[in-house]
């Protein structure tokens, strides 16, 4: 069997099985849902999240001690992640294949020479580790284009929502993501990229191949060629990573495919220990490069927060969010949090939130299908680097242990009375109230009594338990609706009474036979309305309310980051 | 080409050395880093809960200093000598900060900020008398820093004198937690430049405020905190009372030259300004604010922060137990 | 050409080898997605929110009924404001003598899947209020559950108050074996509460000479016909073949105290000298029965009967004594 058929196979099993795990984040039990909780694997092999948050936290969270172990390999035998494994390379592979099939020899060996180009990655890492690492100002920006996060995010939030929405099988509602369309256009540009150059991300983009490029240097097996060699650049055709193996092999680029292997002719191309003088092991890199790049990651965060809106540190996120510096030095972008949600209510960011926060989770109460769920922490549990960390319910809750901690508050809500119906329009509502899952309630009312407007009417005569009007210009049982009161003024004497129906001109309240001696000249309609307010203090800002709030928009109450626990 | 296509065993042995020690080094440095817990990962250095004392060794009847006249230059430079002047706090060689209400990119003449005069005096004494190194000044202002203090006529004030000016800049606020405070807790505080300095001096003027009653001495150390500390004003006589126990200092210097009776504490005009001709200082921030309310027709009692600073010791309201020194300085300006 | 046949031969092993790594990679992923990780799940359903008593948390532990059986659901956690879920009827009863919550177990036998015990696990917040809850549901043609001393077994479950909290076993079945197991299961638990004694505290205030086993009884209101004298916990004596009782309550000892004589005095009660050194004690005949009573300590205490007053005092100075030792 040819090294090049296992590597197929192995690309083919690997990227499936990330389609796989994808799909099986989904809470339950089942073997086709989350189950084990392994389905963080590729994101805890890649050394580039683990590296950067090492960078910006100084420490290696435990799940990411897995990529260490991609590392270790990577400087024994090179890049074999890249040719084997990652499933963002696999892909990008398979569309290279498609879109360059029908091209002769001469056209391949030409698309697949060593570009000087292909050194931009490497600043782009360099960019990235700077901006990880600048002390004050740490912030992970790797997710936007290292491929573990952007595939996952990809599948995640994109190409998955695509596929099953019209059928629904994996969530019994749509999952809608606000910055899915942004989202798209990134995976086209690359997808598309192939066209121009086969594997154009790889080769040139990835900041994970430039870290594995850097750390192939002294891999103990290597491409060589041998004496055999005719000079035939054959070897050139196919080459995944354009590193020329006609030539002197650029082995910071070489990504194992064995492709060169299969094409030689003349068994000139060996994968051995032999130390050719024909082997470059080092990136071509300028110094000049370098310290631009440099320059750029160091001016990056102080040019981003220019720009930072001004709520940028007012953002909701999600319950065990770690305080917001501390986030943004963790968050990669992955999306795995808005993937396992149960209630969708986690959103990808926009820029709105600042250029940095794009694609970090926030809370979206009006999306999704009720606010987060009170007896949820799934997202803690899931997210590869801590970023939203690990608690348990009871923790949430402020229960047991945590009783005097009290339960983690994600925000506060607010109502804006302007919106409210109660408050703004004389409608009866309080779906808000009913909605608060906190005990006792964090939305409470007050009863008021709003006269109806335009229902000051004039009294013809008033017998027992029913009122007739001057003129019959009433719709039948408008005030039937049980919300509705009569005011009857007598002197000094107040009566509101409940109305049970009217016609057109006559109204019946109820209780029985007490103004019979009563004879105002015109009675008041009044409308029963509980008007609601937040109690901060048990407020949890779960956005139930909001989420529930009939009016449109955003709604009438709004959760806000006010009191989060996160920040305290 | 021949002997390349073997590599030779001492290449091989290197290369398997740097193989062997870069993976070597990942993973010790991974276990080095490794870490489960997150929250142990961040909550590592615990907040400051607090300035050091700058107060003096008490002196019996040199607690406060009352002197009346209308020149703040002189009743200020009295103030001080009565209460066993500056030398008695301030040594040779030591620094000094002064922390006046600049609040608001004002001119002096409207009473809304502490009076230049009264900085330049001081500066002086502790440069001439008491030999002091290097002076001072800071606050942070609620309009812009900068243009508080050079409308309020103090920056020119300091450059005059010699006194260095330290706008509140981002990086000088470290995170408090005041311990046995309700409020500055893990709150953002101008924290540096009193942290650097041996002696800290408060100077402020008495003036109306509509939601504490009197903004004075107490007060005044407002301007230390940073963050969205417009907040606090839900519970004004509690962070008064709070920054009362985080800053103890020197002595304070509370200027009733002229009063400040309405509008405050902004001002803005003339006619809010009540001529009262007293310059008090003392050790005793409550006894000083006591006394200063007085010039409000404000008793001590009506004003809540003081009664609850009275009864956590941090002073006393009744002045009078004090024995304060009065002193009358003659002639007109 | 032996260089392409060694090398292809290579090749292929080393093709095998990553093949048969990708086997075992999808076979421990396949293995760890089929056994179900119940601690990350339940960590987001919520199953196990701990009790801030660790004690507390361990009783219902997977193993409470040994080996032969498993845990058929994790722990149910129940409050005073979703006690009604739980226990519809009776839950006024918990609710109203200090409740502070309920957890809930049920075991399954692993051989035989139709019998199965759940085990309801109260704590009443003091001793006292546990047995209360406890004696007044006491059944009778009960078996005594030793050396448990508040526990009984009926033929179907097991009834126990120990320390702060009452217990209760109900069984799926009239099954001798399951009740053994039930009752072993009870004593585990009270060795794990107070190993080695199970008393209530109030109830060691009852002196031991001449008590009758067993007569320990919790009475919520009306005691002795009286409406003032509720929350009592009493006992019976056994002095020259009369039956004595004895009586405490800790609530509103002062008043229930002058209301409890008024009583009698009211009801043709009449005042006797009982030539006893205790503070404030007074007795009453009634027809007959005879009264002794005092309020010593945040106590209201007495003993009373139809019998000679020599006999009662001799109760009464024992119990006054304990009372006044506190």
């Amino acid at each position: 069997m040819k090294i090049t058929t296992a590597r197929r196979i192995s690309q083919i099993f690997f990227f499936t099985l990330f389609i796989w795990l994808c799909v099986v984040t989904t809470l339950g039990a089942k073997f086709t849902q989350l189950s084990g909780w392994l389905v963080n694997i590729f994101l805890h092999l890649d050394p580039l999240a683990a590296l950067a948050t090492v960078f910006s936290t100084h420490r290696l969270y435990a799940p990411l001690v897995w990529s260490v172990l991609i590392i270790v390999l990577t400087i024994v035998i090179g890049r074999f992640f890249c040719g084997f494994i990652c499933p963002f390379g696999a892909l990008h592979q398979f569309i290279s294949y498609l879109a360059h099939k029908n091209k002769t020899t001469k056209q391949l060996v030409e698309l697949h020479k060593y570009r000087k180009g292909q050194n931009i990655k490497y600043y782009i890492l360099i960019a990235f580790l700077v901006i990880a690492a600048l002390p004050g100002l740490q912030n992970i920006q790797t997710g936007l284009l290292d491929p573990i996060p952007l595939f996952t995010r990809t599948v995640n939030i994109l190409l998955l929502p695509i596929i099953d929405n019209p059928v629904n099988v994996l969530s019994a509602t749509d999952r809608l993501y606000k910055t899915a369309p942004l989202v798209l256009s990134v995976f086209l540009i690359f997808i598309l990229l192939n066209f121009v150059l086969p594997r154009f991300f790889c080769q040139f983009i990835c900041p994970l191949g430039a870290l594995f490029g850097i750390l192939n240097r002294t891999s103990i097996w290597r491409i060589n060629r041998n004496s055999k060699c005719t000079d035939c650049k054959l070897c050139n055709k196919n080459c995944q990573g354009s590193c020329q193996p006609s030539e002197t092999v650029k082995l910071s680029e070489c990504l194992l495919c064995f492709n060169c292997l299969d094409d030689c002719k003349f068994d000139a191309i060996d994968f051995n220990t032999a130390s050719s003088n024909a082997v470059q092991s080092e990136p071509d890199l300028s110094r000049r490069g370098v310290l631009a790049a440099a320059f750029t990651g160091l001016l990056a965060m102080p040019a981003f927060k220019l720009i930072a809106s001004p709520n940028s540190d007012g953002i909701i996120r999600p319950p065990g969010a770690l305080n917001e510096k501390e986030f943004a030095k963790r968050c990669i972008k992955c999306g795995q949090c808005m993937r396992l949600c149960p209630t969708n209510v986690i959103q990808p960011s926009g820029i709105e939130n600042g250029l940095t926060n794009l694609w970090t989770p926030t809370m979206n109460n009006r999306t999704g299908s009720s606010g987060c769920q009170l007896d949820c922490v799934a997202c803690g549990y899931i997210c590869p680097t801590a970023a939203i960390r690990p608690m348990t319910l009871a923790e949430k809750l402020g229960k047991g242990n945590f009783a005097d901690k009290g339960p983690v508050k994600i925000g506060t809500a607010c109502f804006d009375r302007a919106k409210c119906l109660p408050w703004a329009f004389n409608i009866p509502c309080i779906v808000c109230q009913e909605n608060c899952p906190v005990s006792p309630k964090a939305i409470y009312t007050r009863l008021v009594y709003a006269n109806v407007i335009d229902a000051t009417i004039k009294v013809k005569s008033i017998n027992r338990d029913t009122i007739y009007l001057d003129d019959g210009t009433l719709s039948p049982n408008r005030f039937a609706t049980g919300d509705y009161y009569c005011l009857i003024t007598s002197g000094l004497q107040n009566i509101r009474r409940k109305i049970v129906s009217n016609s057109s001109d006559a109204i019946t309240i109820s209780g029985e036979n007490i103004i019979d001696a009563v004879r105002p000249g015109s009675v008041q309609i009044q409308i029963e309305l509980q008007q609601p307010y937040v109690d901060p203090q048990k407020c949890i800002g779960c956005g139930i309310c909001q989420h529930e709030c009939p009016v449109s928009g955003s709604g009438a109450v709004i959760v806000t980051a006010l009191g989060q626990t996160r920040e305290k | 080409m021949e002997n390349k296509d073997k590599i030779s065993r001492r290449d091989f042995l290197a290369r398997i050395a740097k193989a062997g020690i870069s993976a070597a080094a990942v993973c010790s440095t991974a276990k080095l880093l490794y870490e489960s817990d997150v929250q142990k990962m961040f909550s590592a250095t615990p907040p400051l809960t607090g300035f050091r004392d700058y107060s003096v060794p008490a002196v019996a009847g040199k607690t406060i200093s009352i002197v009346s006249g209308a020149d703040r230059t002189q009743t200020v430079r009295k103030a001080v000598e009565l209460l066993g002047g500056i030398d008695r706090f301030v040594k040779p060689g030591e620094t000094v900060l002064l922390k006046p209400n600049i609040g608001f990119a004002r001119p002096a003449r409207i009473g809304a900020t502490s009076h230049p005069d009264i900085i330049a005096e001081i500066t002086k004494l502790c440069y001439e008398q008491a030999k002091a190194r290097k002076i001072y000044i800071t606050d942070n202002p609620i309009n812009d820093p900068a243009s508080c203090f050079e409308l309020s006529g103090i920056a020119a004030a300091a450059a005059k004198s010699g006194a260095e000016i330290i706008l509140p800049r981002t990086n000088l606020f470290r995170s408090v937690s005041l311990k046995g405070a309700k409020l500055i807790q893990n709150w953002p505080v101008l924290y540096e430049p009193l942290a650097k300095v041996d002696k800290v001096i408060g100077i402020a003027a008495v003036k109306d405020h509509a939601r504490s009653g009197a903004s004075m001495t107490m007060k005044n150390w407002y301007g230390l905190l940073g963050g969205a500390r417009n907040n606090f004003h839900q519970d004004i006589n509690t962070i008064i009372v709070e920054l009362t126990m985080l800053v103890k200092p020197s002595f304070v210097i509370l200027d009733g030259t002229e009063t400040m009776v309405s509008n405050g504490p902004t001002g803005g005009s003339a006619s809010d300004l009540k001529r009262t001709d007293t310059m008090i200082a003392g050790c005793d921030q409550i006894a000083v604010d006591a006394f200063g309310a007085t010039l409000l027709d404000l008793t001590p009692a009506s004003l809540p922060y003081l009664q609850r600073a009275e009864q956590l010791n941090l002073g006393t309201t009744d002045y009078q137990s004090l024995k304060p020194v009065y002193a009358k300085i003659e002639g007109a300006i | 050409m032996p260089e392409t046949t060694k090398q292809s031969g290579l090749q292929t092993i080393i093709s095998y080898g990553v093949i048969l790594i990708i086997i075992g990679v999808a076979a421990v992923i396949g293995y760890k997605q089929m056994s179900f990780n119940k601690t990350a799940y339940d960590s987001y359903t919520g199953a196990t929110i701990k009790p801030a008593d660790d004690k507390k948390s361990q009783i219902l532990g997977d193993e409470l009924f040994g080996p032969d059986f498993s845990p058929a659901a994790p722990v149910e956690n129940y409050n005073s404001a979703n006690l009604y879920e739980k226990i519809d009827g009776k839950a006024d009863l918990y609710l109203n003598n200090g409740f502070v919550s309920l957890q809930c177990r049920r075991f399954v036998s692993k051989s035989a899947k139709d019998n199965w015990a759940e085990v309801y696990f109260y704590d009443m917040a003091e001793p006292q209020n546990g047995f209360a809850v406890y004696s007044m549901q006491k059944r009778s043609n009960s078996a005594p559950l030793s050396p448990v001393q508040f526990g009984y077994s009926v033929s179907d479950s097991v009834y126990a108050a120990i320390g702060k909290y009452y217990i209760e076993i109900s069984l799926s079945a009239d099954d001798e074996t399951l009740l053994n197991f039930a009752s072993a299961a009870a004593r585990k638990i009270a060795s794990i509460i107070s190993p080695g004694k199970t008393s209530i505290p109030l109830l060691d205030f009852f002196p031991i000479e001449n008590l009758v086993p067993d007569s320990f009884k919790f009475i919520p209101a009306d005691a002795f016909g009286c409406s003032e004298l509720v929350n009592i916990f009493s006992a019976e004596y056994k002095i020259n073949n009369n039956t004595i009782t004895a009586f405490i309550t800790v609530s509103n000892p002062a008043e229930t105290y002058k209301k409890y004589h008024r009583f009698l005095i009211d009801n043709g009660g009449e005042e006797l000298q009982h030539g006893l050194t205790i503070k404030d004690c007074n007795s009453v005949d009634l027809f007959g029965t005879i009264e002794l009573f005092s309020n010593p300590n945040g106590y209201f205490a007495g003993v009373r009967g139809p019998v000679p007053i020599e006999d009662l005092k001799q109760v009464a100075e024992k119990l006054f004594e304990n009372l006044s030792k506190k």
